[in-house]
């Protein structure tokens, strides 16, 4: 199966009708989008549907993030952007995953909201964090990144605390530079096996604020990879102890 | 590291809008260019450092000139560096998305001892001062330019030719309450114009009628208003804008648009003029 993006117009339809279509949204399917190729765009890059049908409610966001990476690995960053791909498949390909993961509320009111942020979601914050099926990806993508730590280590320390991912992702210091991230994660996943005290908040706030200022006279970026993760780790070491 | 004028460093550091030097200047000039067809992107940058103690800090290997593109959206981050004035690099187009900030630092990569120079601002003392390798010691203004495929692409391609019922004759109008704009034509005229299309020299024509006409007419639009604001169309045409360093009020429409058709009348005079020759 080929990568499918929603054209604007579905999209637009999709969005308008939420309400009308809760019945749908709580136990019924949106078949159509998939069987009408008048509704979407197909793209060149290849979906691998065992792995993308592998993803279910009933499993860890870790095994579902590792699953989405298995489907859609080599997928370019400026397509995973594109909304009306992730949308496509929360309503088609993904619709059971994302409402076992996200239970629509019972209230219709709030039910809109709801399926407005985790069928959809809108924005770099929807497509990184809102969208069921987009969040995965790119949580995947991030860690992905990650050097010398294989994938699912990477995302077990990156997943274990919903505070302390915010807060990597907040900085984008930390989070896009490479050397810097993989440090980061790897004193996380040290202490994910140790005493867990660097996933405190205060302790992980603390040890962030002082790497942001060392990065606030430093170009970390032209130091060789090691010699980053050495001062992110020493630094990291000092609030696990 | 973001760029912020208000931020003091514990050592002179060479910026815009900073006194840490009297007179000295750091300035670079970046352009990134998409490859079409190659699906990537090319960067050039070129350096201006006029402090001499500092070039010689780059001569002698303790420091570099570096430049760092960043894309939020993507997470792509890269550092380059260079000890020329100047530096070449190119990246996949995929790997961005939107909005990417390019910024240019000159970063020591060695600890320096004993460095001097009679421009520093007296408030740091007599010197001579010591940079741990890393430190940031020359900076310039981030620059942004926006990477979407539209934006590089000819600013015709958020242009659709469409058939309207309603017009006849060689009448046509400009619709642009959709994402792309609309050129609408009657049926006649629209089956003739596909038919012509094929050829470079009848596209060359029709760049220089109904497309000239529209682009200068979007671009009117954009400068009296802000009610298309999120439209595709009108944010390609912004970012091109944007990319090219033209500022929306400061040229009249038409001349914009002969920026971004990249002179048509030269092709009208290559492929028709000359060729009929």
């Amino acid at each position: 199966m080929k990568v499918r993006l929603l054209k604007r117009r579905v999209v637009k339809e999709l969005w308008d009708s939420v309400r009308s279509n809760l019945e749908k949204y709580r136990s019924g399917t949106f078949s159509h989008l998939a069987n009408d190729p008048s509704a979407y765009l197909e793209l060149e890059t290849s979906i691998d549907e065992q792995a993308l049908h592998a993803i279910a409610g009933d499993q860890t966001d870790l095994k579902n993030c590792l699953r989405i990476f298995d489907a859609l690995g080599t997928l370019p960053p400026h397509i995973a952007r594109d909304p009306r791909l992730w949308f496509y498949l929360t309503h088609t390909e993904l619709l059971e995953y994302t409402r076992a993961r996200w239970p629509i509320p019972a209230s219709d009111g709030d039910a809109v909201r709801f399926i407005r942020r985790h069928f959809f979601g809108s924005g770099s914050r929807g497509v990184e964090r809102e969208n069921a099926v987009s969040r995965l990806w790119w949580m995947s993508h991030i860690c992905n990144r990650v050097s010398n730590m294989e994938l699912e280590r990477a995302l077990e320390a990156f997943l274990y605390k919903s505070d302390v991912r915010a807060s990597i992702i907040e900085r984008p210091s930390t989070s896009q530079t490479v050397s810097v991230l993989s440090g980061v994660l790897g004193a996380l996943s040290k202490s994910l096996r140790h005493n867990q005290r660097l996933y405190e908040r205060d302790r992980f706030r603390q040890a962030m604020k002082e790497l942001n200022l060392l990065g606030g006279t430093m170009l970390l970026e032209v130091l060789p990879d090691a010699e980053v993760q050495n001062i992110v780790s020493s630094v990291m070491g000092k609030y696990q102890a | 590291m973001r760029f912020d004028t208000q931020k003091a460093f514990p050592y002179p550091v060479l910026r815009p809008f900073s006194d840490d030097y009297e007179t000295s200047e750091f300035q670079a000039v970046v352009q990134p260019t998409y490859v079409p067809g190659e699906e990537k992107v090319t960067l050039k940058a070129s350096f201006a450092m006029s402090s001499k103690e500092l070039r010689e800090l780059i001569a002698e290997g303790s420091a570099t000139y570096s430049v760092v593109l960043s894309c939020r959206d993507t997470y792509f981050r890269r550092a380059l560096a260079s000890r020329e004035d100047g530096l070449e690099a190119e990246f996949r187009a995929g790997d961005v998305f939107g909005e990417v900030e390019i910024q240019s630092y000159v970063v020591a990569i060695r600890d320096i001892d004993g460095f001097s120079s009679n421009d520093i601002s007296d408030e740091f003392g007599p010197g001579p001062f010591s940079f741990h390798r890393g430190a940031v010691l020359a900076m310039e203004e981030p620059c942004v330019f926006y990477f979407e495929r539209d934006v590089f692409r000819p600013v015709t391609s958020v242009f659709d030719i469409v058939q309207d019922d309603s017009l006849d004759g060689g009448r046509w109008k400009v619709q642009l309450d959709d994402d792309r704009v609309q050129i609408a034509l009657s049926p006649k005229m629209k089956s003739e114009i596909d038919d012509a299309r094929n050829t470079k020299k009848n596209k060359v024509i029709l760049i220089n009628s109904v497309y000239f006409s529209a682009v200068a007419h979007t671009i009117q639009v954009l400068k009296e208003s802000n009610d298309y604001d999120g439209y595709r169309w009108a944010e390609t045409i912004r970012r091109q804008c944007h990319n090219q360093s033209i500022e929306l009020d400061s040229k009249d429409a038409y001349v914009i648009a002969q920026i971004l058709l990249k002179s048509p009348l030269g092709l009208l005079d290559e492929y028709v003029f000359r060729g009929e020759k």
